[in-house]
């Protein structure tokens, strides 16, 4: 139980972490394809 | 196998990619990728070029912090140790403005990156929306 409660803090620690970040989503034009 | 199979085949395979729909009518490829994802957009440029495609002007979707150094406006996309420098577009100066304002903040923007010459070279992104 208490290993568990550990694992959720460290996961709601990480999530509220500032400046987390990454691309969403890419639109590539490609040019030659058939 | 068709020119679009192939695509779609390649760009599934890049680590943190989560979906692919490529047009053939549009000439293009929408990747959606997964949260926590350390993709790089010259990655995918570089890969199309290895299949033998030429990537041209890439709508992108990025979330990260606002900075400045130096004047310059820069996004730091955190999960990718990458800091894309931004710039106004043209057709939308609004949104770099709009963007300036809020340095220090996590946002969500849409913008253009340009491939160059060489793929793997830092390209700015031209900012055309705030979300």
């Amino acid at each position: 139980m208490r290993k568990r409660l550990s694992f959720l803090a460290c996961m709601l620690m990480l999530a509220a972490l500032p400046g987390r970040a990454e691309l969403l989503q890419v639109d590539l034009s490609i040019f030659g394809m058939d | 196998m068709t020119c679009a199979h192939v695509v779609d085949v390649a760009l599934k395979k890049v680590p943190g990619v989560e979906s692919v729909e490529v047009s053939l009518n549009k000439g293009l490829a929408t990747v959606k990728l997964k949260p926590g994802n350390t993709v790089q957009v010259p990655q995918f440029w570089q890969l199309l070029h290895d299949k033998g495609y030429t990537p041209k002007a890439t709508v992108v979707l990025v979330r990260g912090e606002l900075t400045d150094a130096h004047g310059r406006k820069h996004l730091r996309v955190t999960g990718t140790k990458d800091v894309l420098e931004l710039v106004a577009d043209a057709k939308n100066p609004a949104a770099y403005s709009e963007a300036s304002k809020k340095l220090g903040q996590t946002v969500t923007l849409q913008g253009v990156m340009i491939p160059g010459k060489n793929l793997k070279a830092a390209v700015p992104l031209q900012i055309s929306q705030m979300k």
